[in-house]
C-alpha cells in the first residue's frame, strides 16, 4: 500500500523545491486534519507576502509613473522658457 | 458612532469584570484544559518555552505550586489573546480578500479550490491562533499586510485601471508581454528580466526620491540640448516603466507570481516565503535516527529504561518522546511555518513504528 509518508520524505530529499510543492499541494486530501491545517498556513503566509508585494509594487509603479511625469512636463516648460528667451535675444544659451 | 461607543463599552465592560477577578474573562484556566482546542494551544506555549515540568504536571495531574498558577495565568491570557485576534484577522478575509491573496499564488489557489472558502478559514483560524502563540512577531506582520491588503482592495480597481491606461499612454501592448512568457519562458531568462528592469526601477526610485529631483535638476539645466537630452531619458524610464506595469498588470499568472518574489531581493524587503527545502530530512535519515533514539532511551538512566516498548501506551509516548527530540536536535526552539508541516511529517510517520 502507497505510504504517503515515506513518499514525502522521498521527495523530500531528493526532489526540488517546486516538487515538494506539487506534493503537497496535489495530495492535500490524503493527510490528517493537523497537516492540512499546516500546509495551508504555510501557503496562506507565503500568499499574504505575495499579494501585499504585488500590490506595493503596483503602487510604487503609479507613484514612479507619476514623478516621472511630473518630472517631463517640468523639462517641457523649461525648454519652452529658454526657447522664447532666445527668440527674444534674452539669452544665448546654445553652443 | 453608536456602535463604536457600544463596542468600548462592552470593552469596559470586560476590563473591570477582568480586575475584580481574572478568571471572570473566560477562557479560565478550566476551560483552557478542558478544551482541546484550547489545551493544545497551552501545549505548544509550555513546549515553545521549554516548560516540560509544568507540562508533566499538568499531563499527570500533579499538584500545582504558587509559581505554577503564576505561570498558567500568563499562558492563560496568552491563549486568549491568541483566538481573540486570529478571530480579528478571520473576520477580515472576506472571500473577495481571500481570491485577492489567492491570486497572487497558484499552490494556495490551488488548495482553495479543492477546499473551498469556508473550509480555508476553518482552518486558518487555527493556524493563525497557533502563529499567535508560537512567533508573535510574524503574526503581528500578517496582520498588518493582511489589513494593507484590505485598505488596496477598494482602489485596487482604480490603480489597476490607472496602470493600463498608463500602459497604453507608453505603447506596451498586452501582446508583447505575451511574447516575453511564448519564448520558451526559461527561468534564467524571466529571471534576468526582471532583474533589470527592478534594477532600473530601483534607480529611477532613487534618483525621484533623493530629494527634489525635477525642480532641483532642472534649475540646473540652462541648455536647450541638456534638456532634450533629459527629456529623452525620462522617455526611456517611462517606457521601461510602462513595460513593468505590463509585466504587473497583464502578465500571466507565472510572470506576476515570479515578478512579486523577485521583488524579496530587490527593492526593500517584503516577504519571507517558504522553502521546504530548508526542512529537508530523508527517509534514511529518519530510520536511523529512530533507532538510534531507540537505544539510548531504553539504556540504564534512559526515560525509557525497564519499560515495555510492545505495550501500546508506552509506544504512544515513545514516538511522541522522539517527535520532540527530533524537532530539538535539528530547529532547537524553532517552531512554525514548514518546519511543522515536517514535524507533522515526521509524527506520521512515527506513527506506523
Amino acid at each position: 500500500m502507497e505510504n504517503i509518508y515515506e513518499n514525502f520524505f522521498k521527495i523530500l530529499s531528493g526532489g526540488s523545491e517546486e516538487e515538494i510543492r506539487n506534493f503537497l499541494v496535489e495530495n492535500f486530501d490524503k493527510f490528517p486534519e493537523d497537516l492540512k491545517r499546516d500546509i495551508i498556513g504555510v501557503f496562506f503566509e507565503e500568499a499574504v507576502d505575495l499579494a501585499y508585494a504585488e500590490i506595493e509594487l503596483k503602487k510604487r509603479l503609479l507613484e514612479t509613473t507619476k514623478e516621472l511625469e511630473r518630472a517631463l512636463r517640468l523639462l517641457e516648460d523649461k525648454k519652452k522658457e529658454l526657447e522664447l528667451k532666445k527668440e527674444l535675444g534674452i539669452i544665448d544659451t546654445e553652443e | 458612532m453608536v456602535i463604536e461607543g457600544f463596542r468600548r463599552g462592552i470593552e469596559r465592560q470586560k476590563a473591570e469584570q477582568y480586575k475584580q477577578k481574572p478568571e471572570a474573562v473566560p477562557p479560565s484556566v478550566a476551560e483552557i484544559l478542558a478544551n482541546p482546542t484550547y489545551s493544545e494551544l497551552l501545549n505548544l506555549a509550555l513546549e515553545k518555552q521549554g516548560k516540560d515540568d509544568l507540562r508533566r504536571k499538568i499531563l499527570t495531574r500533579e499538584t500545582l505550586a504558587e509559581q505554577d498558577f503564576e505561570d498558567l495565568e500568563s499562558y492563560r491570557q496568552l491563549i486568549k489573546e491568541a483566538t481573540e485576534y486570529s478571530r480579528e484577522i478571520i473576520q477580515r478575509l472576506t472571500p473577495e480578500t481571500i481570491k485577492i491573496i489567492a491570486g497572487a499564488s497558484p499552490e494556495f489557489n490551488n488548495l482553495v479550490a479543492q477546499i473551498g472558502i469556508n473550509k480555508v478559514t476553518e482552518f486558518l483560524e487555527a493556524y493563525l491562533a497557533r502563529l499567535y502563540v508560537i512567533d508573535k512577531t510574524k503574526f503581528d506582520d500578517l496582520a498588518d499586510k493582511i489589513k494593507a491588503i484590505k485598505e488596496a482592495e477598494q482602489k485596487l480597481q482604480d490603480i489597476d485601471n490607472s496602470l493600463r491606461e498608463a500602459c497604453r499612454k507608453y505603447g506596451i501592448s498586452e501582446s508583447e508581454l505575451a511574447q516575453v512568457y511564448a519564448q520558451g519562458g526559461r527561468y534564467e531568462d524571466i529571471q534576468t528580466l526582471v532583474y533589470k528592469r527592478l534594477n532600473l526601477l530601483q534607480r529611477i526610485w532613487n534618483i525621484l526620491k533623493g530629494g527634489e529631483y525635477a525642480q532641483r535638476r532642472i534649475n540646473e539645466l540652462n541648455k536647450v540640448t541638456d534638456i532634450e537630452k533629459e527629456i529623452n531619458t525620462l522617455h526611456e524610464n517611462l517606457a521601461e516603466v510602462g513595460k513593468m506595469i505590463a509585466d504587473v498588470v497583464f502578465g500571466t499568472q507565472e510572470g506576476r507570481t515570479f515578478l512579486t518574489k523577485a521583488l524579496y531581493g530587490q527593492i526593500e524587503k517584503l516577504g519571507g516565503g517558504i522553502s521546504f527545502k530548508e526542512a529537508v530530512y530523508s527517509e534514511e535519515d529518519l530510520e536511523r535516527e529512530w533507532e538510534e533514539y531507540k537505544r539510548e532511551v531504553v539504556k540504564e538512566g534512559g526515560a525509557f529504561h525497564g519499560k515495555e516498548l510492545e505495550d501500546q501506551n508506552v509506544k504512544a509516548q515513545l514516538r511522541g518522546e522522539f517527535v520532540k527530540h527530533l524537532r530539538q536536535k535539528k530547529f532547537g526552539n524553532k517552531m512554525g511555518g514548514v518546519i511543522d508541516v515536517l514535524i507533522g511529517m515526521v509524527a506520521n510517520w512515527a506513527a506506523n513504528k
